[in-house]
């Protein structure tokens, strides 16, 4: 349980980080947190030959707010998020979804961006980022910056459109609008597990409708992803206890659920239904009780 | 102050809380050596080659050895229940010509630091032609990759009465199949050892969590053709056993020779992984089980059948898992015939060691199944068809008719019928029962099941204790035995600071110090506080005399008019004043020129044996309520109820935390923790994300009573063993549990029962078959 050998960096600068990374390509990795690297590591899965240590790099913790969105740095914990990062419906969305990543020691380390770039499955940031249109700001040493958008950046299971010389330098996600509701829910085995299903929805409360429905899913496929299908009924639509069934049964038929040692898609549809119809129930709770710790 | 009784803190718990623990892992020797055992990563195959050459070019690597080099050291023995039989399924120290199961050790390399052993183990390439792994216990026929050895390692029977009379007779027979799958103690400490050979005295130091460090010492010796002074085996804290831990290993002999071999002190510690899957594993049963019953609902008979899958070789622990489910099939009740066998069969699995409650936990979940089959099928309430069978007071002690470990199963002590009453009295538990009634009458699914356990615990042996008292007055007990969490240092405390007048805290335990003393059997069944703990009485009796007469004679005053308080010696009839300090007393009884009382040469000491014969039974009630979530599937286990009697208590918040910690323990291995394999015999879970220990936030509230109602005739001090107490019933009480839930008597006949299972069983409304649960 010893990582393999590597020549260690710790550079100043993202610049400073970025030439680094265009050195070494593929044999490098970034650490950040190191809750998923540093337990690859040691079960030697990953072996990369060089890490660059990017906690020294200043101003890479809090966020800001510009331009109507959040802007999350490379350095900023699952933990900053707990107490409201940000004023409003988004502050409470993204503090609720905290209580949920992992336990407290993974919290305190992990990073947001890190979850960004590992893209588990199982994330609950990969999937408010793609149910929130967040965008993906990669910058090289090369090439410069460039924006991608969340529904284009996972691709894969542990696999995102970022190539081996770039970094992950800020995500960035429109804020809510003041009257703009969530739900979320995750199917977990137990405090602290990664959970075997999950479903964010957010909508507008616009007299007794809801409108600009997103919901998405997470956990269940290979990465998380937007339901149009379940959006389309529930937009310009009262919430309601039959609706609520009706889209989650909908969701359970559309998703094509992954086969892994801890559920098989059988059950796993079963809980992605459960998934659903509980995110869409926590939604009419008064937003605090939305934040409440699972 | 009295001590025994009370529940008193531990007194290492500042030690562990403020992470002061001193484990094999913190030891380190100047000069050390690392060792990595390199592993077989297939279940079955021919072993052709093992190549060295890159591995030793890697920095730092001393030395690496094959089964040649150990081709010498014979394979492990057998402790527990030996048979000559079981000679050609023991485990060599490194694999030959064929490798068994995944984790087996191959080779084992040394090298100056942690990470160049790992190293170079990585590049030590393994030749291996894979053969077909056989995963499931079949019958008696040879696995066929693997034809020289046959796949029944042992059967074990356990008899008595006519059976064949008893099924004639019966009014009804009621039969059970039941499987369990392999789990293991996970201690949070993994196994480790360090090694140190002293070439100019001639001596072995040995630094292990050994819980038989005395029959580890003299293992060693033979070994290592050594005389047994030449083995010095010392036991630093424990981090957790619970059965997994202690028994000699290949990698503690390994690290031993490689020590004598290389001259170099060795460190080996196990990782995560190589704990997943090279330690020892349990459970992984299939049984049938039948009961012969008369017209209401009377046993007359059971006729088990066991099958134990042992994994690839029978290890240190030998046949004593299936002897003692075997031994412990009939409980608490009354039959007039039994038959029980149990059948060790080999397959390419990580062989199978002990879990705490070994045995017993099986038994109890194979019998308890079937009484609640008896009662869905007579219709009788499941506690009173319990009830109708509990041995009664009168009967005790009662002989069970069968053996364990050697010994009669004998139940020492018990009033059955009054646990049950009282705990049913204490928790409500009838107010339970309609509260989950009407939570189903609502649709919820919550149920409640209980189980009626006997554990065995300290069959025969013996134990010793030595006391010594400083010139400070400290008192020291040393024993073989280790504390492994248990709270064995403190109640040993307890027990000696009341009989010699001491405050609790100023005594000092040193254990699992085989210089210290020179035999002792070591701490497991149960056994620590009940062998120990009556061989400490012995001793600080003796001590008490010494110090009495020993003061008489100095101060001339008679003895029975002394007494000792808090370390002095005073006037019994006297409220104050001391005459002499326990400390000036040791001093003056020291040899030398000073010595001024006492026995020529002794100093202040004393010495307490214990042999017995007659084990003790603690006995217990276990309720489980269930709460499953019917979209999820998901087994919730709220509360726990359990009264048990472990005769006195010497440290009640002692046996408490035992029967919280095996609740806890029993929970997990009913519904989540498992360690199965795929078709080729690979481990599915490797890691804590994926063998899934129950947080905070699964485990139950778990209510205790404790009863002192039947002190054990076996010991002076009426104690019985409590570290089982918890886990034994928490299998077949969270199976009844969600049998009743979900409304289907009989459902659970394979645990652990996943989610996964709840929610088919839901769709479907119709019971799994027996051949679907154990695949
Ligand atoms: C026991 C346990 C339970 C967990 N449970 C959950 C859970 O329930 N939900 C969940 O979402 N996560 C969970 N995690 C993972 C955790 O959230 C990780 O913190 C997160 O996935 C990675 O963040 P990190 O900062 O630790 O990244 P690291 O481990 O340091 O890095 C992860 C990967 O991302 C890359 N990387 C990191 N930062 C950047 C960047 N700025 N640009 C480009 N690449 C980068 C690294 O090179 C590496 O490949 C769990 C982890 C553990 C150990």
């Amino acid at each position: 349980m010893r990582a393999a050998a590597f020549d260690y960096h710790a550079p100043q600068t993202i610049d400073e980080a970025l030439k680094i990374l265009a050195r070494h390509g593929v044999e490098s990795r970034i650490l950040a947190g190191g809750q998923s690297l540093v337990p690859a590591m040691t079960a030697r899965h990953a072996r990369p030959a060089h890490i660059i240590d990017i906690n020294r790099i200043g101003q890479a913790e809090r966020p800001t707010i510009s331009g109507g969105r959040l802007r999350i740095p490379p350095l900023m914990r699952h933990i900053d998020f707990a107490g409201g990062a940000v004023d409003g419906p988004l502050g409470l969305l993204m503090a609720d979804l905290s209580h949920h990543v992992s336990t407290l020691p993974v919290r305190l380390r992990g990073t947001f961006c890190g979850a960004i770039a590992q893209a588990e499955p199982a994330s609950e940031w990969c999937l408010a980022s793609v149910v929130l249109g967040a965008e993906m700001v990669a910058r090289s040493a090369g090439r410069g910056g460039r924006a991608i958008e969340a529904a284009d950046f996972f691709e894969t299971i542990q696999t995102t459109a970022l190539a081996d010389d770039e970094m992950l330098v800020e995500v960035q996600i429109p804020l809510l609008p003041a009257y703009a509701r969530h739900g979320f829910y995750e199917v977990t085995p137990r405090a602290g597990s990664f959970a075997l299903a999950m479903a964010l929805v957010v909508y507008d409360e616009d007299e007794d409708e809801m409108s600009d429905v997103r919901l998405g899913i997470g956990a269940v496929e290979a990465v998380p992803r937007r339901i149009p299908e379940a959006e389309a009924l529930l937009n310009h639509r009262p919430p309601s206890k039959r609706l609520f069934r009706e889209v989650s049964e909908a969701v359970a038929d559309l998703v094509q659920p992954m086969d892994d040692e801890f559920a098989d898609p059988v059950w796993r549809r079963a809980l992605t239904r459960t998934a659903v119809a509980r995110a869409l129930e926590r939604s009419l709770r008064r937003p605090l009780d939305s934040a409440e710790r699972p | 102050m009295k001590h025994v009784g009370r529940a008193l803190p531990r007194l290492d718990d500042s030690v562990h809380l403020e992470g002061r623990g001193r484990f094999v892992a913190d030891i380190d020797i100047p000069r050390q050596l690392h060792m990595r055992v390199v592993r077989s990563n297939v279940a079955c195959a021919k072993l052709i080659n093992v190549d060295m050459s890159e591995a030793y070019h890697v920095p730092g690597v001393v030395a690496i050895l094959t089964a040649e080099e150990v081709s010498h050291l014979r394979p492990l023995g057998v402790r527990l229940a030996p048979a000559p039989a079981l000679d050609r399924f023991l485990q060599p120290v490194l694999a030959s010509t064929m490798v068994r199961y995944v984790g087996e050790p191959v080779a084992a390399v040394f090298a100056e630091s942690a990470a160049a052993a790992e190293d170079a183990a990585e590049l030590v390439g393994l030749e291996l032609a894979p053969l077909e792994a056989q995963t499931v216990p079949r019958a008696v026929e040879a696995n066929p990759a693997d034809p020289l050895r046959g796949n029944a390692a042992a059967s074990v029977t356990k008899s008595f009465g006519d059976l064949n009379a008893a099924f004639h007779e019966a009014d009804r027979i009621v039969e059970v199949h039941v499987t369990w799958a392999r789990d293991a103690a996970m201690p949070m400490e993994t196994r480790g050892i360090v090694a140190d050979w002293d070439d100019a005295r001639g001596v072995l130091s040995v630094w292990g969590p050994g819980r038989a460090a005395h029959w580890n010492r003299d293992a060693l010796a033979a070994m290592l053709d050594l005389p047994r002074s030449a083995v010095v085996w010392r036991t630093p804290h424990v981090g957790g056993g619970f059965g997994a831990k202690g028994e000699l290993a290949s990698e503690d002999i390994l690290a031993c020779y490689g020590a004598r071999l290389l001259e170099r002190p060795v460190k080996w510690v196990e990782d995560r992984r190589e704990h997943m899957i090279a330690a020892g594993q349990a459970r992984d049963i299939r049984a049938t089980a039948r009961a012969a019953i008369d017209s209401s609902a009377r046993l007359l008979a059971l006729d088990v059948d066991v099958v134990i899958d042992q994994g690839a070789y029978v290890r240190a622990e030998g046949t004593m898992v299936a002897d003692l489910v075997a031994a412990m099939l009939p409980g608490p009740y009354r039959m007039d015939a039994l038959r029980a066998e149990a059948h060790l069969r080999l397959t390419n699995k990580t062989p199978a060691g002990t879990f705490r409650g070994a045995g017993r936990a099986e038994a109890a979940y194979i019998r308890e199944r079937l009484m609640d089959e008896i009662a869905h099928r007579t219709g009788i309430d499941p506690m009173e068809v319990r009830r109708r069978n509990l041995i009664e007071p009168g009967a005790m002690p009662f002989e069970r008719g069968t053996e364990a470990l050697g010994c009669r199963v004998t139940l020492d002590s018990g009033r059955y019928q009054s646990l049950v009453d009282q705990t049913t009295r204490r928790f409500s538990l009838d107010v339970i029962r309609r509260r989950a009634q009407h939570r189903r009458a609502q649709g919820e699914l919550v149920g409640v099941g209980a189980a009626f356990v006997v554990d065995a615990s300290a069959p025969a042996g013996y134990e010793h204790v030595k006391l010594t008292v400083d010139r400070r007055g400290t008192v020291e007990v040393i024993t073989g035995a280790v504390e492994e969490g248990q709270g064995l240092v403190t109640l040993l405390a307890q027990i000696v600071a009341d009989i010699v007048g001491v405050d609790y805290a100023s005594v000092r335990v040193t254990t699992g110090e085989t210089v210290r003393i020179p035999f002792a059997a070591g701490s497991q069944l149960a056994r620590s506080s009940v062998m120990v703990g009556t061989a400490a009485q012995h001793a600080a009796e003796t001590l008490r005399e010494k110090i009495l007469s020993a003061a008489a004679a100095m101060l001339s005053i008679p003895a029975e008019k002394l007494t000792i308080q808090a370390g002095r010696i005073k006037q019994a009839d006297r409220h104050f004043g001391t005459i002499l300090d326990l400390g000036d007393l040791a001093a003056a009884m020291e040899p030398g020129r000073t010595m001024r009382t006492g026995p020529r040469g002794a100093g202040l000491e004393a010495e307490g044996f214990v042999t017995t014969s007659m084990m003790t039974a603690p006995y217990g009630l276990v309720v489980a309520v269930t709460e499953i979530d019917k979209d999820t599937g998901f087994i919730r286990v709220p509360e726990v109820y359990v009264g048990y009697d472990v005769g006195n208590a010497i440290n009640p918040g002692l046996v408490e935390a035992q029967i919280v910690g095996g609740v806890v323990q029993g929970m997990a291995s009913a519904l989540s923790t498992t360690l199965g394999v795929t078709e080729s015999g690979d481990p599915l879970r490797v890691n804590f994300a994926d063998f899934a220990l129950p947080t905070a936030r699964e485990a139950p509230t778990v209510h205790v009573m404790l009863v002192e109602d039947s002190p054990s005739p076996a010991n002076v001090l009426g104690v019985k063993g409590a570290a089982d107490g918890g886990l034994t019933g928490m299998a077949p009480a969270v199976a009844a549990a969600i049998d009743d839930a979900i409304g289907i008597p009989g459902f659970v006949h394979h645990l652990p029962l996943t989610p996964s299972d709840i929610i088919q069983q839901l769709r479907a409304r119709k019971p799994i078959t027996f051949e679907a649960a154990a695949e």
